[in-house]
């Protein structure tokens, strides 16, 4: 099976799955860190919205979802610090109404929308080269943002409050970090789909978490992690012919379960 | 006395509900102020409208100069998997800088070592701060607020975790601290009031002050304010005047 290594699909999908790993290892551990999971499934089927008008307009979807992942990101905010509205209620307003306008759109487009499975369940092999460039940028951008600004990060995500009597631009922070989760969430859509997005955000580093308690480390781990589930859930799903996005998760859970036993051994 | 900070005419509190009024309050240079009064009486609420947490309804807070403050936050659950070390946690302190990106200078971690020192955290540096009991936490996060030289020290609550032995400890350290700058500690705990504190500020949603010289004139029998004031041991203790109440 290894002669699939030589083949140009093959090598797209893998840089695909090293940038997006890169992606998620580092606002994955943002996520995981700062407890913002839910917020994240939110944007996430929120951005349904976007693929929506983007099929109802004729646009890559990607754009629109981007848009609407990034404005439900900073709405989900502004509207749980702003009014009486409780976070996790807006965070389901929100989800729920992604999802309608998106299912909408896509009946209100004429004819059927060929790849609206891609969106759903995702699928690397097929990525692209308008979102691999996209992911490139966005890879790119996040690795800087985070690099000028990772000791701001982790200490507003760990006491807000003192961070604000420090004088850092806090709010200005927490809103471009929510703007590029959303950022980060919508690319990977067209990788895992909808539906697993939030896992490659999740799983990798829930298993860094069990190695270690230094932020730097868990992103480090995480985008290891992610990167070696990437390219064996990429081999199983060439294999066995079943969905990238499927046994990518899949393969991230095998990594979770043995580490976490491994550790309880040497324990 | 020179004013670094008036607090005139403040009136706030949460979802329109006015937990602190008309507030008036000066502090001064190297004064030591001791805010207390009863649970719910709006101690924080009036720390956090001086840092700038919360925007009053009306009033206003007047700094005479720019000020680097130094903050010890009330100790709340914090999160006990969250991943940043305590040595980490101490030089977050340095944030208020503003250089971005800039690695903390060798200066800067000697600095944090002999606060760690201070504050008896030796062995503690490498740890995750959630995996510390209340009373080790709270020692760092003095550190944190400390590490920065700040001009003025907000302490809320600083001994509500801090075992009894290391007490006496921190009031010796803020003593020291206080020969150079301004401390403002919020405290509904008794054994705060020692000697050391210049000023008190009795709230219970409004503010009754009680200047030093007050506080030097003779014993009284009774307790007459609403807070406790028994010291232990062998600490003086202090009684102050009755509030007088307009209208009472």
């Amino acid at each position: 099976m290894f002669e699939i290594f030589t083949y140009p699909f093959f090598i797209n999908a893998m840089i695909t799955a090293l940038l997006a790993s890169i992606t998620c290892g580092i606002v994955g551990s943002y996520i995981v860190t700062k407890r913002i999971v839910f917020i994240s499934g939110g944007i996430t089927h929120a951005s349904f919205g976007g693929i929506g008008l983007g099929y109802f307009l004729g646009i890559n979807p990607i754009i629109t979802a981007s848009i609407f992942g990034v404005l439900s990101a900073v709405g989900i905010k502004a509207v749980s610090s702003n009014t009486e509205v409780r976070e996790d209620s807006t965070i389901g307003i929100f989800w729920a109404f992604g999802m309608a306008i998106g299912i909408i759109f896509i009946y209100l487009t004429p004819g059927y929308a060929p790849d609206l499975m891609t969106y759903l369940f995702g699928n690397i092999l097929t990525i692209s080269q308008a979102d691999m460039i996209y992911l490139s940028v966005l890879t790119v951008g996040v690795i800087i943002f985070f690099f000028i600004l990772f000791k701001e990060i982790l200490f507003i995500a760990f006491d807000e409050n003192f961070a604000r009597t420090q004088n850092v631009k806090v709010d200005l922070i927490n809103y471009t970090l929510i703007a590029i989760v959303a950022l980060s969430i919508v690319v990977n859509i067209r990788i895992v789909g909808i539906i697993l997005v939030i896992s490659m955000l999740t799983i990798p580093q829930a298993t860094a978490s069990i190695l270690t308690k230094n932020f730097r480390t868990m992103i480090f781990l995480s985008i290891i992690f992610g990167f070696i589930s990437s390219i064996g859930g990429l081999l199983i799903s060439y294999d066995l012919n079943i969905p990238s996005g499927a046994s990518i998760i899949f393969s991230s859970v095998v990594i979770f379960l043995v580490v976490k036993i491994f550790k309880s051994i040497m324990r | 006395m020179e004013k670094i900070l008036e607090i005139k005419n403040i009136t706030a509190g949460y979802d329109k509900e006015v937990i602190i009024e008309n507030i008036n309050l000066d502090v001064y240079k190297n004064d030591f102020l001791a805010i207390i009064g009863p649970n719910g009486g709006g101690k924080s609420t009036l720390l956090k409208v001086i840092l700038g947490l919360l925007k009053p309804f009306s009033g206003e807070i007047d700094f005479k100069t720019k000020l680097n403050i130094g903050y010890l936050p009330q100790l709340h659950s914090n999160d006990k998997k969250f991943p940043i070390s305590v040595k980490e946690t101490i030089l977050s302190g340095l944030l208020s800088r503003r250089k971005v990106m800039n690695k903390f200078t060798s200066e800067d971690i000697k600095h944090a070592q002999e606060l760690i020192e201070k504050f008896h955290l030796e062995n503690y540096t490498d740890l995750p701060v959630g995996e510390l009991s209340g009373g080790q936490t709270q020692r760092v996060f003095l550190c944190r607020a400390m590490i920065s030289k700040p001009e003025l020290l907000i302490l809320d609550e600083p001994n509500s975790f801090v075992d009894h032995g290391f007490s006496v400890d921190l009031y010796n350290i803020l003593l020291e601290m206080n020969k150079e700058i301004t401390i403002i500690m919020v405290s509904h705990d008794t054994g705060v009031i020692t000697s050391y504190i210049k000023n008190i500020a009795c709230i219970n949603r409004t503010l009754h002050y009680h200047s030093g010289s007050e506080l030097s004139s003779d014993l009284l029998d009774q307790y007459q304010c609403p807070v406790e004031l028994i010291t232990h041991g062998k600490l003086p203790h202090r009684v102050l005047k009755d509030h007088i109440h307009n209208g009472d």
